[in-house]
């Protein structure tokens, strides 16, 4: 597939000189840094996202959307639309998923629901590369139905005292902070809860592995976060007393588009390594690309990826301008997740045999993909959001 | 119910990188007026199921409201704003009539209007009649042995008396071929009578040597045509030979993202209408709509369409910019048929045998859905266009 005027027409009027600037350099950092180390990594079972981060925050690359008084660059969404683009590039979403939940899940919430405590003592570092951020809100008994959540801030003077189990947390071995969604002991309902950062040594805090996982292998996912009466200040609370989950419903709609950025580059890459694999692969005498079967089934899914990052954009875009997004998240998040693994499926397959090999990208995007439909909004949670919103 | 975003809501604030400039206002206003005043006459859903349904009434009378002159760029003109009207028009006749008027006013503005106002050899007359709704013309390239492969002509051109031109053969599915006054036809000319060799694209009015008789098809119910050409007169050679299928392959990039941009908002309309029904229509004691199964169909679809809409809106601003790739203006219309073609079928099974009824939007969208994925490039050209970039 000849897609380079195809890539120019996608992104023709949504990005400034100065972003593609951007890209040329993130793509030729990360190519450079991370690419050749993949397979290491894979190998020891983890990766050093600290140096990921501390690397990409040398560069101005981290928080690049926030305010410049909290450590931020100034700079809108788009810049963050491209860091997306190029994580999703590597096809190795270990990476991708660590960074986008540090800089587009946590930091987030505390650049705008944050105090000066809670900026100084987390978000600053983390944007530093510093301090890495988890985020904790699914538990045994609470995932689709966030609301659902048991783990317990029960209030005291200054602060909360916090108990409770959360279970699988990207990151979570190495994390040095997370955000923690709890219920308060006497309330119900949506403004019954608070959203705590807990630091990972704190007092009462343990985590534990996960047990291995189909994809996301070397992301270190924690399986447990035990916390057993940790306390936490008040200046740690993200948001007001009551409106935890409000907050963290907030930050989920728009770090969806961003999450939809990532997986379209996902899937953009995984189409082009296809078409390129199926060029050089002769069969019967013939690049297998010529056949028309195949060539018909990467067509048929790159219209999809240029037509639902189209939506992305459209999406990123209402909220730089501060529309309502709540639908084209929804909307953008179900389509990406949904086409994206379809796309790796349809690829995986016509690698043949060597991709099966677990060590193959193909593969690695395969298993790593099957993850966007369940999490930060399960496919079937995006269509009760667009169903709600339809009346 | 909540109807599908209204397009115009993708429409920019201050800072947006959106596709769609400041929306215009005082046009989409007298759109509205238009469509209003016309809903239960002209445009009403009925008077397109029958075998002659009035479009020359129709055009005439968009063409006195000033929306089609409007909605054109003379050379030098404001392109872009002209373009964006014209989106506008066809997205506002996409929910009128069960979208069907809007087939017949996309042929006449965006195939034949069109293709006459790029061709230097027009014949003067003929744009300003056609903008003013007073004429109208059709672009006569498939024949019944073949429309994917058009370098298999079997029309050809010969001479006349007087030292004219003349074509003979067979056009099939020629869009607004009954109420055309010209046909634009597409035919070999074997023997270099236009200058050069090969498919040339010839003027022919409908007159002497020219037949045309309505096709009943599966959809677009009275809108395409037979045309038999009996050594019909040529009145211009708009395309010398060998160069009539190169102007028309730049000329469908533009068409293949009109049709986008309609089929995006026939699905939209389709869809509303649906949400609509599944609310009113109660089963087993509940309305439908209160079904999960039901609501997630609706929701998925809702994806779909806000998806095409977005890559509709995108392949505007690139034709705007004269930089829209084959394999783009492909992409957009291939998903914009496959979604209406889903949207479609899916409504119709939720209203039940209503929906089968004739005449039900969902009923005449599927039906029409089935000849959009073939005229302006079929499904299987469009993916080998966009495999080519
Ligand atoms: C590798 C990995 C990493 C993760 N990282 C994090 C993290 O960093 N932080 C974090 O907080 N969480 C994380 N998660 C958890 C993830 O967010 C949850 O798995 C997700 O929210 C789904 O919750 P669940 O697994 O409990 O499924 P359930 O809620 O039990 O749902 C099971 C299935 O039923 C569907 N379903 C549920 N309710 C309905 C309904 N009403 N109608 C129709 N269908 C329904 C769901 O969509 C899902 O398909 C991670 C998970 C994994 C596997
Ligand atoms: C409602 C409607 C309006 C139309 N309006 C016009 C008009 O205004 N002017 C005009 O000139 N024509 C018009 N057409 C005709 C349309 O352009 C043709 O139907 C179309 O180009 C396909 O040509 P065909 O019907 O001869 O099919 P064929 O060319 O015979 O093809 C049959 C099928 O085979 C597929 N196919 C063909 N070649 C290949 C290949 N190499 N590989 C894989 N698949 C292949 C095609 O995609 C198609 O599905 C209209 C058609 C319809 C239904």
């Amino acid at each position: 597939m000849r897609t380079a005027a195809l890539t120019v027409a996608a992104r023709t009027g949504w990005f400034t000189p100065a972003e593609d600037e951007l890209r040329a350099r993130l793509t030729e950092h990360l190519e450079a840094t991370v690419a050749p180390a993949v397979d290491a990594w894979e190998r020891r079972g983890t990766i050093p996202l600290r140096e990921i981060l501390t690397g990409l925050a040398a560069r101005g690359w981290l928080g690049m959307r926030f305010g410049v008084d909290q450590g931020g660059g100034g700079g809108t969404a788009w810049e963050h639309v491209v860091l997306a683009e190029c994580l999703g590039a590597l096809l190795f979403d270990s990476v991708g998923m660590g960074v986008t939940v540090h800089n587009d899940m946590v930091a987030p919430m505390l650049a705008e629901a944050g105090g000066p405590e809670a900026v100084e003592r987390f978000l600053r570092p983390a944007l530093a590369g510093r301090c890495l951020l988890g985020h904790a809100v699914s538990e045994p008994g609470a995932g689709a139905d966030v609301a659902a959540v048991a783990t317990t801030a029960t209030p005291e003077p200054g602060g909360y005292r916090l108990t409770g189990a959360k279970r699988w947390i990207v990151a979570g071995l190495t994390a040095d902070a997370f955000a923690v969604l709890a219920r308060l002991p006497e309330a119900r309902g949506a403004f019954g809860h608070v959203l705590l950062m807990v630091p990972a040594d704190a007092p009462g805090v343990r985590v534990e592995p996960a047990d291995a996982t189909l994809g996301l292998r070397t992301a270190g996912v924690a399986g447990q976060l035990r916390l057993d009466g940790v306390f936490v200040p008040d200046g740690h609370r993200l948001g007001g007393h009551g409106l935890g989950l409000v907050t963290q419903l907030r930050q989920f709609e728009p770090e969806r588009i961003l999450s939809a950025c990532r997986a379209i580059a996902m899937a953009d890459t995984l189409l082009l390594r296809t078409a390129e694999r199926l060029r050089e692969r002769r069969t019967f005498g013939v690049p297998i690309a010529d056949r028309q079967q195949p060539a018909a089934q990467l067509a048929r899914l790159r219209a999809e990826v240029e037509a639902v990052r189209q939506l992305a954009y459209t999406g990123i875009d209402r909220w730089v301008t501060g529309g309502a997004v709540n639908t084209v998240s929804a909307a953008v998040k179900l389509r990406s997740s949904r086409l994206t693994r379809a796309v790796a499926r349809t690829c995986l397959h016509l690698h043949g045999a060597e991709g099966q090999l677990s060590t193959h990208p193909v593969n690695r995007a395969f298993r790593d993909t099957r993850l966007l439909s369940i999490s930060t909004g399960s496919d079937e949670m995006m269509l009760t959001a667009l169903a709600r919103l339809r009346g | 119910m909540t109807p599908v975003t209204p397009a115009s809501v993708l429409a920019t604030t201050v800072g947006s990188r959106c596709p769609e400039g400041a929306a215009d206002v005082e046009f989409a206003t007298r759109v509205d007026a238009f469509t209003d005043r016309h809903r239960d006459g002209l445009l009403a859903a009925d008077a397109w199921e029958s075998a002659g349904p009035p479009v020359r009434e129709l055009l005439r009378a968009v063409g006195e409201a000033g929306l089609l002159r409007d909605a054109w760029a003379d050379r030098g003109g404001d392109r872009a704003t002209a373009l964006w009207r014209a989106a506008a028009l066809h997205r506002a006749f996409a929910r009128v009539g069960n979208g069907a008027p809007g087939a017949a006013l996309l042929t006449h503005l965006e195939v034949a209007t069109r293709l006459l106002g790029v061709l230097p050899t027009t014949p003067a007359g003929l744009v300003p009649g056609a903008l003013a709704g007073s004429s109208t013309s059709a672009l006569a390239a498939t024949e019944p042995d073949g429309g994917s492969d058009l370098t298999a002509l079997r029309t050809t051109v010969g001479a006349g008396s007087a030292g004219g031109l003349t074509v003979t053969g067979t056009k099939w599915f020629i869009s607004n071929a009954p109420y055309a006054d010209h046909l634009l036809v597409l035919a070999d000319d074997r023997d270099g009578r236009t200058g050069r060799r090969g498919p040339a694209l010839l003027l022919v009015p409908a007159g002497p040597g020219v037949e045309v008789t309505t096709l009943d098809g599966l959809g677009h119910t009275g809108l395409t045509g037979a045309v038999a050409l009996d050594a019909a007169p040529v009145a211009a050679v708009l395309a010398v030979g060998g160069h009539g299928l190169l102007v028309l392959m730049r000329h469908w990039i533009h068409e293949r993202v009109m049709l986008a941009v309609r089929m995006a908002e026939l699905a939209a309309s389709v869809l509303d209408h649906a949400v609509a029904d599944a609310g009113r229509r109660t089963t087993f004691g509940v309305p439908l709509i209160t079904n999960q199964h039901v609501r997630f169909t609706l929701a998925r679809l809702d994806a779909d369409v806000q998806e095409v809409r977005a890559m509709a809106g995108q392949s505007l601003r690139l034709l705007a910019a004269g930089a829209c790739p084959g394999g783009w203006a492909a992409a957009g219309k291939h998903r914009a048929a496959a979604v209406l073609a889903e949207v479609a079928d899916e409504a119709l099974q939720l209203s039940g045998g209503d929906g089968y009824r004739r005449g039900h939007p969902a009923e005449r969208a599927l039906r029409d859905a089935t000849g959009l994925a073939l005229a302006g490039g079929t499904t299987e050209l469009m993916l080998q266009q966009i495999d080519r970039g």
